[in-house]
Formats: structure tokens, C-alpha cells, sequence
């Protein structure tokens, strides 16, 4: 008797289990209106007063200033060393810090940085104007493959490799002049951009003495070379750091978190937090519940999940913090014949041939096809505006009013009857998109533009993919296998030029994997970068902004706008959309319970 | 067979299982174009251009003969080269992340290795009857329950609802303050340890707190294994000979179980306890991840995924010597405890 | 012959493995009608992929049209969990079916041939054996690229080791057994012996291991979606699922639990799928282990 119950004891249990999964969903409506009665008072306690402490993605790559380019290392460099002008305010325009004042001398090409005194270094150092002439030098000698330094190859050098400039050049370029040092430009263009780039981390200012003294280059002729393009890690500076700026570090722990330590010799006014923590913690939820106990100050919130954040007492959101970021979808112009993602290669309606973006009427169509309010609204959560050009809001000569396209299903059908003699609206074509893995935003863009063809004409098929950045997208990309793709650059210096070069010249480090070239739109970039007349100036880049919209060579997507999350506690935060220091200027900023 | 010779003879057996797990390795990664392997060091696209120049100076596009000779050569001299992703020598990132696995097995095996003798034992004490369904039908649940889940949840409610009480993280931030202190000595950077050795209450209390979470996830998951095996042996030494006339004497029944058949039981449950420590100090990813308790496991999932190769080689040398050695130990113990085996027979 | 029926009546009576064999009927029944209970849209190209009203990120909870919800970017769970049981038996069954032959065939040699054969298969599932599994599968499917079929190869790459040393281990102790001894002594060939004779007596355990090995195939494919290195994203895929679901565990503050559905659906899905195939092993084991007295 026993025995026949458990039997059947088991197979109803069984059968009560499966049912009770498919009865689940219908109670599930009851909680869902009650929701809104239950809006429960969620109050973040007040911690550790006197650390600043974040939470993010990603950790820094190195603390060498010259050679860090990702943001996670900028972001500490800014905080332990310090540079010989920095942004003022929330203005536009640089104030000294490192120097107590700046001139550009008659020649036009000369800038005089007269060197503040009583500043000391972490380590107990002086600062002196060898020492700014050695942090300059330095960081064009080193001037890593993949590092930041172009830019102050092309600014003050003329050249794009240190190396090929030779180290008198160098030498030159930078040289001390009593209490001041005096640092030549390459041409006069470089006057006002020049400025912007050095309130760049790269352009932080070391202690000479010290990095001799642990095996860095002793600023000779002799032993340059050696310390040119080095390997990672075989900088001295990559883990250790004396700076002048108010704190300090205490300890890296790579993968985990960077703890900085007041430095109470600073020279200006005593850092607010006796500690900067910086945590590294990747798994979204284990960030919020973080936040939400009040264990950190600042969390990096990833778009997805905005909303649950929303109506929360305790969370300061300071949101549309417009990012000098631009979004763009790009097509190639000449595809490799043995990509994977162009079909047959052919106009037959089983994929497309190398050529096929080249017709601009294609790539009007694919512009026409694009829905920029779903993709705002659903793959950005509404974080973000419409740019009709990399020109965008914040760089100067930034046109409110440019052209730009938008969903017309209608317009997008005629220029495709057009294209390629007609042939592309008879034929019809397939190709395949890849886009990043977990890049919502990214994955949406590629379906809505997948979606939208097919429903102009059903010939028009395109795949979606995704894909790795590192073993897939790189690959692809660099060999003109993909037929479109959609990458986005963050401004290094706030000039329009930093801009249009890598969307629009046809060796830009974007456009030129487009195989885009157009010799007017390279002649106008070329004569913008080098223009000093801010009236002539004006004119070339609106009518680049013009071009950007009438040749097509791409879809612009946007400029996405930053959010920063904090607690209630923390209060000073501006934003300078010159320089997004994330999460903000620490220094000026303060924690408090009431 | 001598003791000394044993163990020499099984290390030196260590060398071309080495030689082919880092043979493999390297063909596997040789799978991946140059520019492939090249994105390690190049991860934001403005830097695409550096591409060739990258693929130049690390020698991305030698050879494969001439690549793995000069990873080797580089070896034996005691250079394991340099893991992209943690900004720091590959032997240095074992250092590194080893005391956190450790301190993770350390204290999740003795949790899961006596909830799985006290199940098993009484599973099979109670054989077929409900005691036993239930205790198996329990085991196996925790063990078809996806880690991240269940990880989750408990830090949902135990961190979220129960406002910070239990944290995930090695440390509050106040307590790692205090133990980088110059006044604080790391000896073993495993923190309980080292809040020992350093007779610090407050510090030793904090790292424990921050330990339960993780170990009962690790405990929940893997407890079945030990509890299956423990009910199987516990059955078999019930059913020999011995205790047949222990109870035929008239032993109490729960004197039987717990004094006789139980020793017996516990040796492949010895056996396995070896592998188990050894799985948990080499890393368990979700854990590490959900957790931020990283380990061995965080390490070597972001070196696969991101290509970091020198990290995946030093990860795969270090796996293959603590693999080589737990297995010896564990044939030694073995001997030990089981007077019938002798060493260098086949032990299955 | 007998010993089947037996089995088969072992497997009957024990009301664990009764509930083992009833769950994975059930999946299979779900798997094979999956077309019917959860029917693909009009010009629907890949069944595979699930439909997805939108692109909005936030997961909707149960309603008319969805029953189970949505999750992640819109993809109906329902739909996703139904055809996800088809992906689940693909995987496992392939998985451990390609491990099974290869395992056999490269066991059975080594046991039966010994020496020199025999050396360098176990040195070479070795090799394998020292490295950990989940790590080397991780390496092969960011090489192959996530897919479904990647994840299949690596996790038969890392499986097929455990299956050779046991049916080794097992031809070994067959080996040496008289009625091996008197087919050879009538003539048999090597592959008839192993095939008609060795094999059917050393199989047993490995069938215990591969049946329990069917949910941890699962579950380690699981593992790696939620890695993010598995099926694609809106690939009917249970890992897929749960991986989505990642992120919306804990919900906003006031109403932790408020996405549960996109979270404890294709997370229970799992769960019993695997527990059925884990019951199903272990009554295997209570059955065929020749150690155990049997009733």
C-alpha cells in the first residue's frame, strides 16, 4: 500500500509542478497593479565619509600618462597629475594650473608657460621648468604604436612618428627659458587646439629627477631610441605615479581597484576626500545593490537599465550631459571579393557586388531607411539627438540647423529604383550587418535597418550578426570585408578638426576603412586644420557639415548623451562638455550627510 | 615501490604532459589570424590604424615554431610574459590572483565535504525511504541550479533586502583601508589568514562576512557530487561482510553506521575531496564574478575571451602542475589510508 | 535480453527515476510538437529565432498575447522556452553522442590493444584532462565564434577524455575475463570480440556517466550563454534566455522581484530538464552498480 502511494505520490507531484508553471502567469496580474500603491521609501545610507567611492566597468590600462589613451586611465591620471592649463569652469576656455600665465609670442607659432613655484611632488620633488621640459620630451619620445601622441607629433613636430622627425626636432620643439618654458608649433593653426590638447592627460607634468633616477630616459640624445615605442609594461611610470596634483596613489590592484591617498603638501586647496576609490565590478547587479546600501557614491549605470533606477529619493541623476561623441553607420565603398557577409558578390539578388555603396543613390536610399526616432527611443532610451554630421554640438562651428535625413520609406523606394540602373530595385541584394555583441544600441540601429528594407522591397535582404570585436569585427573591418559598420569616436580635443578627419579625409583612421575618398571633401579638411581666420574657418567646415549630408558616406546616428548617477550626498558636480572627466571634478566636489 | 622514487618518477612525469597542455594551447591559439591576436592591444578603434605596427613589434606574424620556441625559451629562464589584461607579468598575476581562490576553497571545501558525508550517511542509512528521496531529490536540485542564479538571488536578499548585511567584495572599505596600512602585514594576502597572523578580530570577522555568500553558492552547487558518492560507498560497506556480524552481535544500529561502515566509506570521499580543493583554487568564474571575490577563475575566463595568450599558457602551466600534484598526493593518501593498495598499481 | 527487461523494471518501479523518465517525456513531447504548441509567424524564416514585437529593452510581464512575457529586447519567453527545449536536446544529445563514439572507439583501443596504443591515447587525455574544462571551452568558442555549434564542439572537446579512460578502464577489467578468452580461442576476430563481446559487458557505467552527463552538458552550455558565449542573442536557446535574463534578476528597488518571469521561466526550464535526466542517471546507478546488493 506504502509503496503504490509514494508511486503515485511522486508522479502527481510531478504533474502539480508542471502545472503550476503554466498557472503562474495568470496570477502574476494581481502584483502588477498593486505596484503602484506599493512605492516603498528606499533611503540610501550615508558611509565612509570620507572616501569618494565609485563603481564602474573597466579598469585603467596603465598610470603612465603618456601612454594611457583608454578613458579609465585618463580618469586617474587626472587625478594625480596635474597639467600646465586645464579647463576653466564650465567655459570653453583653458585657465593655468601648472603655470601661472600663457602667452603666444608675436611669431605666432611660440608659446611662453611661465612656471608656478612651490609646487611639490608626491615623492617630495620640486617643480621646476626642466621638469615640464622633460614630461613634454618625454612623451614624444615614447610616443607608443597606438598611444596618444599623435597628437603632439602633428602639433609640434609636423609629423605623425616621432621618429621620423629625429630628436633634435624634439629637443627643439620644447626648451627652458629661466622660470619659463617656451614650446614651438609646427604652424599658427596649431595655436588654439594646441592649448585644448595640453589640459590632456597625456600631457601631464613629471618629476624629472625621480624618473631618471628609476631607469626612464635621462633625456639625452644618446638613449633615445630605446625608449621609443616601448612594449607594455616596461615603463617605470606604468604602476607607480608622482604627480602634483592632490592625491595620490596608495595602491593599484588591476582588476579589482585603484585607492588614491590625499597629498597634504599639495599646493592649491587640501583635497576633499581623504580617499578616491575607484572599484572595478562588472556585474550590473551586484553594482546597483552596491549603490543602493549605500557602500559607493558613484555608479556607472549601463542605458539598459536607467528605468530601475528611476524614483529613487536618494539618487541625484544629472542627466542630457551632452558627450562629444559621434555615432556614425559607415558602408564601404570597396569590398574585399572574399568577405563572408556580401553573398554571391553579385547584383543578383544573393548579394551585392565589391562596388555597391559607390552609388550614391545606395547610400541615399539607406539613409532614407533609417529611423532615428525608434532608435533613439529604443536602442539609446531616448539618450541622445540626431547629428547630421561628426561636427556636433560642443565643437565650435556646430550647426544647429544642418541638414539632415530622416525616415522616409517612400524617398528611400526611389532612390533604390534608381541605383545601379535600376537594377538594384529588380534584382534586389542580401548582405550581412555585424554589430557588437551586447551593444543594444548597436543591435537596434542593424534591425531597424534590416526591418525597414525589407518592407520597401522584399528583395532587400539583410542578415544580422553578431560579432566580437577583438576576433571578428577588427579583422573584417581593417580588411574591407564589412559592408557596413558602425563605430563611434570621443573627442580627444574639442576642435571640429579632431572630428571630421577620421569620419570624412580619406586616410581619416575611420573613412579610410571605407575606402571613402573624395578629393574636394580631403582638400577642405586639409585647409580647415590649418586656417586662422576663425571667419574663413567657419565657412569650410559648415560647408563639410553640408557635404556630410549631400555625398552620404555614411548614416550619421548621433550624439549620445552621458548620464552620471551619485548619491544624494555628494554635491559640486559641473559639467564641461570640453573635457567629460568622468565621473566629475572630484576636487571641486564634496560629501556630506546633511 | 619506494616512497622517494614514486614521487620522482610521478613528477617528471609533469614535463611532457606540460610540453603537450601548452603544445595544444599554442595550436589552438595559432587558430587566430595575426590581427586577430593583434586586438588584445588594441581595443579602441581610434587606434585601428596601429594595427600592423602592433602585429610588428609583439611578432604576431612569426612563425609558429618560432613563436612557441621563444615563449619556451622565455620560460625555462622564468619569464611567463606579460598578461594584457591585468596590466602585469603573468607569474605576478598568479600571485596575485591566487590567494582569493584559495581562500575560497579553503573554506568552501571542509562546508561541502561534511554536508555531503552527513547526507549521504543518512541517505544511505535510510535507503529507499523518504529520508532518502528527499535528501537526494535536495542534493540534485542544488546541483541543477544555474550558479548565477542562485547567486543572485542571495545577494538580492541578503545584501538588497536585508540592507548590507551580508556584502560581496573581499573586503568593506573601511577594513581594506586598515589592512593596506603599513601597520597591517600582508603574509599570505589570503585576508583570514592573515587577520590571524596578525591577531586583527575586526578584519578576520569582515573577511568571513564577506566569505558566507560565496561559499554557500560554491556549497549548494556541489554538495551532490560528495552526498552520491558518500551514499554509494556507505552502501557498499554496509553491505560487507564485517557488519553483518557487527549487527548479528547485537550493535546498536547507529553505532554500526557511524563507527564501521562510515570510516570505510570516507575513502573515496578523501579521494575526491583532493580534486575538489583543487577545482575551487583554480577558479570559479560566475562566483568570482557575482561576487567580486576575484580569483584564478575571473582571470582566466577574461584571458580567454579577450585572447590574452601568455595569460592563458601561465593559467594552463599552473593548472597542469597543481593537477599533476593533487593526483599524487591523493594516490599517496590513498595508500595511507588503504592498506591493500600499494603505489604504482593501477588505482581506478 | 533479460537484463534489459530487468532494467526496464528497476527503472519502473523506483519512484525517483519514474519522475526522471516522466519529466523527460514531457520535454520530449514539447520538443517534438514544438511547431504546434508554439507556432512560428507568418514568413518566419528561422524557427530558431524568436519573434520580437519592438526593441524595447525592459522585459514585459505575462499578458494575453505573451504568455510567459517577454524578455530582453521583446522576445517572447513562451516561444523561446518551447523551441529552446528542441536546442536543449540538440545539444545534449549530439554533445554526448559524438563524446560516446569517440570515447568508445579511442577507449576500446586502448584497453583492448594495450601498449604502446595504449600509452599514447592516455598521455593525450591527459593532456586534455589537465587543463579545466570550462576555460579551454570558453577559448574554442570565442575562436569559432558563439554559436550554437561552437559551444557543441567545445563541449565535446573537453568531455570526450573522462568517456575514453572509463570504457579503458572497463574493457581492461573485461579484458582478462573466460569467455573473452574462449571466443578469441574459437577464432573471433579483434573488432568482433570488442564489438559483440567486451563492449556490451563494459557499457553499463558508461551509460550511468552519460546520462548524468546529458544535464550537465546543458547546464555547462547555459553557463557559457550566460558568459555571454553561447547561441546568439534571440536564438531559442535556454542560455540565451537566462542570460538575458542576467540583468533584470533584481528588480527596482520598491519591487525586487517584478521581472520573476523572464528570470525564473527558462531558469526552471533548465532546472528540470536537467534534474529529470539527473534522476534518470542516478537510478542507473543504484541499478547497475554490480557493487550494490540487488533486491
Amino acid at each position: 500500500m506504502s509503496k503504490r502511494f509514494s508511486k503515485m505520490g511522486w508522479i502527481v507531484l510531478v504533474a502539480l509542478l508542471c502545472l503550476a508553471l503554466v498557472a503562474l502567469p495568470a496570477c502574476t496580474t494581481p502584483p502588477a497593479e498593486q505596484e503602484e500603491e506599493e512605492e516603498e521609501e528606499i533611503s540610501i545610507p550615508f558611509k565612509n565619509p570620507n572616501e569618494f567611492i565609485e563603481m564602474t566597468i573597466g579598469g585603467p590600462e596603465c598610470l603612465d600618462p603618456a601612454w594611457g589613451y583608454d578613458t579609465a586611465s585618463g580618469q586617474q591620471t587626472t587625478l594625480i597629475y596635474q597639467t600646465l592649463v586645464w579647463w576653466d569652469g564650465t567655459s570653453s576656455n583653458v585657465k593655468p594650473v601648472l603655470c601661472t600665465d600663457y602667452e603666444l609670442l608675436p611669431d605666432g607659432v611660440t608659446y611662453r608657460f611661465t612656471i608656478r613655484e612651490g609646487v611639490k611632488f608626491h615623492d617630495g620633488g620640486d617643480l621646476t621648468p626642466e621638469d615640464v621640459e622633460y614630461s613634454f620630451e618625454r612623451t614624444l619620445v615614447q610616443d607608443r604604436a597606438g598611444g596618444p601622441v599623435w597628437m603632439l607629433d602633428e602639433e609640434l613636430l609636423g609629423v605623425y612618428d616621432s621618429a621620423d622627425a629625429g630628436f633634435a626636432a624634439i629637443d627643439a620643439a620644447i626648451e627652458v627659458d629661466g622660470g619659463d618654458v617656451l614650446i614651438t608649433l609646427a604652424d599658427p593653426a596649431w595655436a588654439i587646439p594646441f592649448l585644448q590638447v595640453a589640459a590632456g592627460p597625456w600631457c601631464s607634468i613629471v618629476d624629472k629627477e625621480w624618473c631618471v633616477a628609476n631607469g626612464e630616459w635621462d633625456g639625452t640624445e644618446a638613449t633615445w631610441m630605446d625608449f621609443h615605442n616601448p612594449e607594455s609594461g616596461t615603463s617605470y611610470l606604468w604602476d607607480e605615479a608622482n604627480g602634483t596634483g592632490p592625491w595620490m596613489l596608495e595602491e593599484w590592484d588591476p582588476g579589482n581597484q585603484v585607492k588614491l591617498l590625499r597629498f597634504d603638501d599639495y599646493w592649491g586647496d587640501p583635497a576633499p576626500f581623504e580617499r578616491v576609490i575607484t572599484q572595478q565590478v562588472d556585474e550590473w547587479t551586484t553594482r546597483k545593490l552596491a549603490f543602493l546600501a549605500g557602500d559607493v557614491d558613484c555608479v556607472y549605470v549601463p542605458l539598459t537599465y536607467i528605468d530601475e533606477m528611476d524614483g529613487i529619493d536618494d539618487v541625484q541623476l544629472i542627466k542630457d550631459l551632452p558627450n562629444l561623441t559621434f555615432d556614425a553607420f559607415f558602408m564601404t565603398f570597396d569590398l574585399d571579393p572574399t568577405s563572408d557577409y556580401i553573398g554571391s558578390g553579385q547584383l543578383d539578388g544573393e548579394g551585392i557586388p565589391t562596388d555597391f555603396f559607390s552609388d550614391i543613390d545606395v547610400r541615399k536610399g539607406m539613409n532614407y531607411a533609417f529611423d532615428w526616432v525608434t532608435y533613439l527611443a529604443d536602442g539609446l532610451s531616448g539618450e541622445g539627438e540626431q547629428r547630421g554630421s561628426p561636427v556636433i554640438q560642443g565643437l565650435t562651428y556646430f550647426n544647429p540647423n544642418a541638414k539632415m535625413y530622416s525616415k522616409d520609406l517612400d524617398k528611400a523606394a526611389e532612390h533604390f529604383q534608381a541605383a545601379w540602373g535600376g537594377e538594384v530595385w529588380t534584382k534586389g541584394f542580401k548582405f550581412t550587418l555585424l554589430y557588437n555583441s551586447g551593444n543594444i544600441a548597436r543591435k537596434t540601429a542593424c534591425s531597424i535597418l534590416a526591418e525597414n528594407l525589407v518592407k520597401i522591397n522584399p528583395l532587400f535582404q539583410v542578415q544580422l550578426q553578431p560579432a566580437d570585436w577583438g576576433t571578428v569585427m577588427v579583422p573584417n573591418l581593417v580588411t574591407y570585408k564589412m559592408p557596413m559598420f558602425q563605430i563611434g569616436w570621443m573627442a580627444d580635443y574639442p576642435d571640429p578638426d579632431n572630428f571630421v578627419y577620421p569620419f570624412m579625409h580619406s586616410t581619416g583612421t575611420f573613412s579610410h576603412f571605407q575606402g571613402y575618398n573624395n578629393p574636394e571633401v580631403d582638400a577642405l579638411i586639409e585647409a580647415g586644420k590649418l586656417e586662422l581666420d576663425p571667419v574663413a574657418r567657419e565657412a569650410i567646415y559648415l560647408e563639410l557639415q553640408d557635404w556630410y549630408y549631400d555625398d552620404a558616406p555614411g548614416i550619421a546616428l548621433c550624439q549620445p548623451f552621458a548620464r552620471r548617477y551619485f548619491t544624494k550626498y555628494i554635491s559640486g558636480f559641473y559639467y564641461n562638455p570640453m573635457n567629460p572627466v568622468y565621473p566629475g571634478p572630484l576636487w571641486d566636489m564634496s560629501k556630506s550627510e546633511s | 615501490m619506494e616512497l622517494r622514487s614514486y614521487i620522482v618518477r610521478r613528477l617528471l612525469l609533469l614535463i611532457p604532459v606540460l610540453f603537450g597542455v601548452t603544445l595544444f594551447i599554442f595550436g589552438v591559439t595559432m587558430l587566430f589570424s595575426p590581427t586577430q591576436r593583434a586586438t588584445l592591444y588594441v581595443r579602441d578603434p581610434r587606434q585601428l590604424a596601429d594595427l600592423p605596427a602592433v602585429i610588428e613589434l609583439y611578432h604576431l606574424d612569426a612563425p609558429f615554431v618560432v613563436q612557441y620556441g621563444s615563449w619556451v625559451s622565455q620560460v625555462v629562464t622564468g619569464n611567463l610574459g606579460w598578461s594584457r589584461i591585468v596590466s602585469m607579468p603573468v607569474w605576478e598575476a598568479i600571485w596575485h590572483y591566487l590567494p582569493a581562490s584559495l581562500e575560497l576553497a579553503i573554506f568552501a571545501t571542509p562546508v561541502i565535504i561534511l554536508a555531503g558525508i552527513a547526507l549521504g550517511t543518512t541517505a544511505a542509512a535510510h535507503k529507499d525511504k523518504p529520508a532518502d528521496h528527499i535528501t537526494r531529490v535536495l542534493a540534485i536540485f542544488g546541483w541543477s541550479l544555474p550558479t548565477f542564479w542562485f547567486g543572485l538571488l542571495l545577494l538580492m536578499i541578503f545584501y538588497g533586502l536585508f540592507r548590507g548585511f551580508l556584502p560581496p567584495g573581499r573586503l568593506s572599505v573601511q577594513m581594506d583601508i586598515l589592512v593596506g596600512a603599513s601597520d597591517f602585514i600582508r603574509y599570505t594576502h589570503i585576508n583570514t589568514l592573515d587577520a590571524i597572523l596578525n591577531l586583527n578580530g575586526p578584519v578576520l570577522l569582515d573577511a568571513i562576512r564577506h566569505l558566507i555568500l560565496p561559499v554557500i553558492t560554491l556549497s549548494v552547487v556541489q554538495v551532490a557530487f560528495i552526498m552520491r558518492l558518500m551514499r554509494s560507498s556507505m552502501l557498499e560497506a554496509l553491505g560487507k561482510g564485517y557488519i553483518l556480524t557487527a549487527k548479528a552481535k547485537g550493535l546498536d544500529q547507529r553505532v554500526v553506521v557511524n563507527r564501521h561502515a562510515r570510516r570505510n566509506a570516507l575513502i573515496p570521499v578523501i579521494t575526491v575531496s583532493g580534486y575538489l580543493f583543487a577545482a575551487l583554487a583554480n577558479g570559479v568564474v560566475i562566483t568570482e564574478t557575482i561576487f567580486n571575490f576575484k580569483g584564478m577563475g575571473w582571470w582566466a575566463w577574461q584571458a580567454a575571451v579577450n585572447l590574452d595568450i601568455p595569460a592563458v599558457l601561465g593559467f594552463a602551466l599552473f593548472n597542469a602542475c597543481l593537477f599533476v600534484l593533487v593526483n599524487l598526493v591523493v594516490d599517496i593518501l590513498y595508500t595511507r589510508v588503504d592498506p591493500r593498495v600499494r603505489l604504482g598499481q593501477g588505482i581506478q | 535480453m533479460t537484463d534489459f527487461k530487468f532494467l526496464a523494471r528497476q527503472l519502473l518501479r523506483n519512484p525517483l527515476s519514474l519522475m526522471g523518465i516522466v519529466l523527460i517525456v514531457i520535454f520530449a513531447f514539447v520538443a517534438i510538437f514544438a511547431p504546434l504548441i508554439a507556432p512560428p509567424p507568418e514568413g518566419h524564416l528561422n524557427p530558431y529565432l524568436i519573434p520580437h514585437e519592438g526593441y524595447s529593452v525592459t522585459p514585459r510581464p505575462p499578458s494575453e498575447e505573451h504568455i510567459f512575457g517577454t524578455t530582453q529586447g521583446q522576445y517572447d519567453i513562451f516561444y523561446g522556452v518551447i523551441w529552446g527545449t528542441r536546442s536543449a536536446f540538440q545539444v545534449g544529445l549530439i554533445v554526448i553522442g559524438v563524446v560516446l563514439l569517440a570515447g568508445i572507439i579511442l577507449g576500446s583501443l586502448a584497453g583492448y590493444f594495450g601498449g604502446l596504443v595504449d600509452e599514447v591515447i592516455m598521455r593525450i587525455t591527459d593532456i586534455f584532462l589537465a587543463f579545466p574544462g570550462l576555460i579551454l571551452a570558453m577559448a574554442i568558442v570565442t575562436g569559432l565564434g558563439p554559436s550554437l555549434r561552437s559551444v557543441m564542439i567545445a563541449l565535446a572537446s573537453v568531455s570526450w577524455p573522462a568517456y575514453a579512460r572509463l570504457i579503458r578502464g572497463d574493457i581492461l577489467q573485461v579484458r582478462e575475463e573466460d569467455f573473452i578468452e574462449a571466443s578469441r580461442g574459437l577464432g573471433a576476430s579483434n573488432l568482433r570480440v570488442i564489438v559483440r563481446h567486451a563492449l556490451p559487458n563494459a557499457i553499463y557505467p558508461t551509460l550511468v556517466m552519460a546520462s548524468l552527463d546529458i544535464g550537465a552538458i546543458v547546464l555547462a552550455a547555459a553557463a557559457l550563454s550566460f558568459l555571454g558565449l553561447g547561441a546568439p542573442e534571440g536564438y531559442a536557446d535556454w542560455g540565451q534566455l537566462t542570460s538575458f535574463a542576467r540583468n533584470w534578476i533584481v528588480g527596482p528597488p520598491g519591487n525586487p522581484l517584478k521581472y520573476w518571469y523572464a528570470v525564473t521561466i527558462p531558469g526552471l526550464f533548465i532546472l528540470l530538464f536537467v534534474l529529470g535526466w539527473n534522476l534518470l542517471g542516478d537510478a542507473f546507478r543504484d541499478i547497475l552498480d554490480p557493487r550494490l546488493a540487488r533486491r
